[in-house]
């Protein structure tokens, strides 16, 4: 049997995709992060040294027949940005697969061969596949419902007066990774539900604090299906 | 020992190349991309074209009819495709020792003292007068006779008389202190082996009464002895992979299908017994399997002398020009860490 793969940068990532890929009922997707994510710039790193080259053999020798790829542009390193990192990735692909022409019907880019049209390769740079960002760009706006939006409306408002204040300049976080603090702090602030090991984007979505039909995650759920199915 | 492996038109091999090998090589892949043909290969070029190692693996295949067979159709069987141009090649990447078919005039030809008679003093590989082709071990570009020790350890449990005959071989080498050390990875309390007679009757009646004699052991804390088997069927396996690398001293053992019978608990200390007896007999393992959990407990294993382990995947090509060819592909150090940091599967 041919395997299928997904790789993405961090444990956050994987289970959330391993969510979403039930959800999609693709269950035969094996989902990867690489063992060094966290890390500033590790699990990217790690990923175009390692992990697709890796992939890249197994899909050679026949193992592996359908892989995914999903990393972020976001703005933590220099060369980050929606078409540095679509770059990059594609020069690893690119000896041997052809970049198919973005569909109309499905965002994220999809790599093939003609004598061996069963082989897909798909690459998904978050947020959406055109600006600078990661994957809490994509699920902020998917907040759903109006008391879990006020809640984000006061860690935002909390946040805010963090950046206002000069005598935290030398501490607080980074503006680049604003979206990211957004997100958590908002998670942080829910109650923790029994059926969740820790408060994660997987366990927002699976407990219907983040709309699962809204566009940017649907989006992301039509690729992993044309990539997969 | 090969540094490399080039095998090319050999049963399902149509050209596969190993750049590089290490003392201890563990094989994976699908079914139907050639583990146990790529042993068989070995065996084949370790003998220097051995009829009766030829012979013995014909044996296990389907394809066996008969030995009515001729010299030549059973040449013609090792190659992938009959009637395919005769290229059989098993040896090393630089050619410097390899085993080839070739028309038996050329051979003549080409080395004058070939064996052709009946009378020839090589007789397990003359040809025959009637023989159209021959296999034959080239060294430096000469023919070779000198065989390599080799040990063929089956997917199957050996029946006891094959474990008695090479328990004895090791016992007369003086060998059996290394044999029960190595059994204590399974009992530490193991301190003695030997071979008695078991009464086993058939049908009930006593003139169908067999001897059979089975391997049993002493314990620290035990004076009667108890059957190895009783301590688990892997205490069986265990002594069959032992045995089989004594056999194999200064040569090739080849381990099918390396999990049989072993629980996967214990299989990192027999990789460690096994890359140390690798060494100090100077042996060069090639086993092979379908387990992750082998394949998981070699890269740990292996991490610790990585010159030494090589983890090596087959596979079908997928794409391009050798697109359904047998492919091979050598992990190197990294790729063990990657393999055991992630959990990805190389099967």
């Amino acid at each position: 049997m041919t395997r299928s793969v997904l790789l993405v940068e961090g444990t956050t990532d994987k289970y959330f995709f391993e969510l979403l890929l039930e959800k999609a009922g693709l269950t035969h997707v094996e989902v990867f992060p690489p063992k060094e994510s966290g890390t500033r710039g590790r699990g990217i790193n790690a990923l175009v040294k390692e992990g697709i080259p890796k992939q890249l053999e197994e899909i050679k020798r026949g193992s592996v027949m359908k892989l995914g790829i999903v990393v972020d542009a976001d703005s933590e390193d220099d060369d980050a940005g929606f078409a540095n990192r679509h770059q990059a990735i594609s020069a690893l692909l690119e000896s041997d697969f052809t970049l198919v022409v973005a569909q109309q019907e499905v965002k994220g880019s999809i790599f093939q061969r003609d004598d061996a049209p069963e082989i897909r390769i798909g690459l998904w740079i978050m947020p959406d596949c055109q600006e600078q960002g990661m994957l809490e760009d994509c699920l902020l706006p998917c907040i759903a419902d109006p008391e879990r939006t006020e809640l984000l409306a006061l860690t935002d408002a909390s946040i805010h007066e963090v950046t206002q204040r000069k005598i935290f300049e030398n501490i607080r976080f980074n503006e680049k990774h604003l979206s990211k603090v957004r997100f958590t702090t908002w998670l942080t602030w829910q109650q923790k539900p029994r059926s969740c090991r820790q408060l994660s984007p997987a366990c927002a979505l699976k407990e219907g604090w983040l709309n699962p039909d809204h566009p940017n995650i649907t989006a992301i759920t039509h690729w992993l299906q044309k990539v997969f199915q | 020992m090969l540094d490399s492996l080039h095998i090319k038109n050999f049963r399902c091999f149509e050209d596969l190349t190993i750049p590089s090998l290490g003392q201890v090589n563990l094989i994976v892949g699908k079914n139907s991309v050639g583990k146990s043909t790529l042993l068989e290969a070995i065996a084949i070029f370790s003998s220097a074209a051995d009829r009766q190692t030829i012979n013995f693996f014909r044996e296990f295949r389907d394809s066996y009819s008969s030995t009515s067979s001729t010299d030549d159709d059973q040449l013609i069987e090792l190659l992938p495709h009959k009637n395919q141009e005769l290229m059989l090649e098993i040896g090393d990447i630089r050619k410097i020792q390899y085993v080839t078919i070739m028309p038996k005039s050329i051979a003549i030809e080409k080395f004058p003292d070939f064996p052709v008679e009946e009378s020839s003093s090589y007789s397990r590989r003359r040809a025959r007068k009637d023989n159209k082709f021959v296999i034959i071990s080239l060294k430096n570009n000469l023919i070779n006779l000198t065989s390599i020790p080799h040990y063929y350890s089956g997917t199957h449990l050996e029946n006891t008389s094959e474990l008695e005959r090479i328990w004895a071989a090791a016992f007369k080498n003086s060998k059996k202190k290394l044999v029960i050390n190595a059994l204590k990875i399974i009992n530490k309390s193991i301190n003695d082996l030997a071979f008695i007679p078991e009464e086993i009757y058939e049908n009930d009646f006593p003139r169908d009464q067999k001897l059979i004699r089975i391997p049993m052991v002493k314990l620290d804390d035990q004076d009667q002895a108890v059957p190895l088997r009783s301590l688990g069927e892997g205490t069986l396996r265990l002594l069959q992979i032992i045995l089989a690398a004594l056999q194999a001293e200064n040569g090739f053992l080849l381990i099918d299908e390396f999990e049989n019978g072993l629980h996967y608990s214990i299989q990192g200390e027999v990789w460690e017994k096994l890359f140390k007896l690798a060494k100090e007999l100077d042996i060069q393992v090639f086993a092979t399997t379908h387990s992750e959990d082998t394949v998981k407990a070699f890269c740990k294993v292996s991490l610790h002398s990585p010159e030494e382990g090589h983890l090596i995947s087959l596979g079908r090509s997928a794409y391009g020009e050798d697109k359904g060819k047998i492919i091979a592909i050598v992990h190197d150090e990294n790729d063990l860490q990657y393999i055991l940091d992630t959990g990805m599967e190389v099967r």
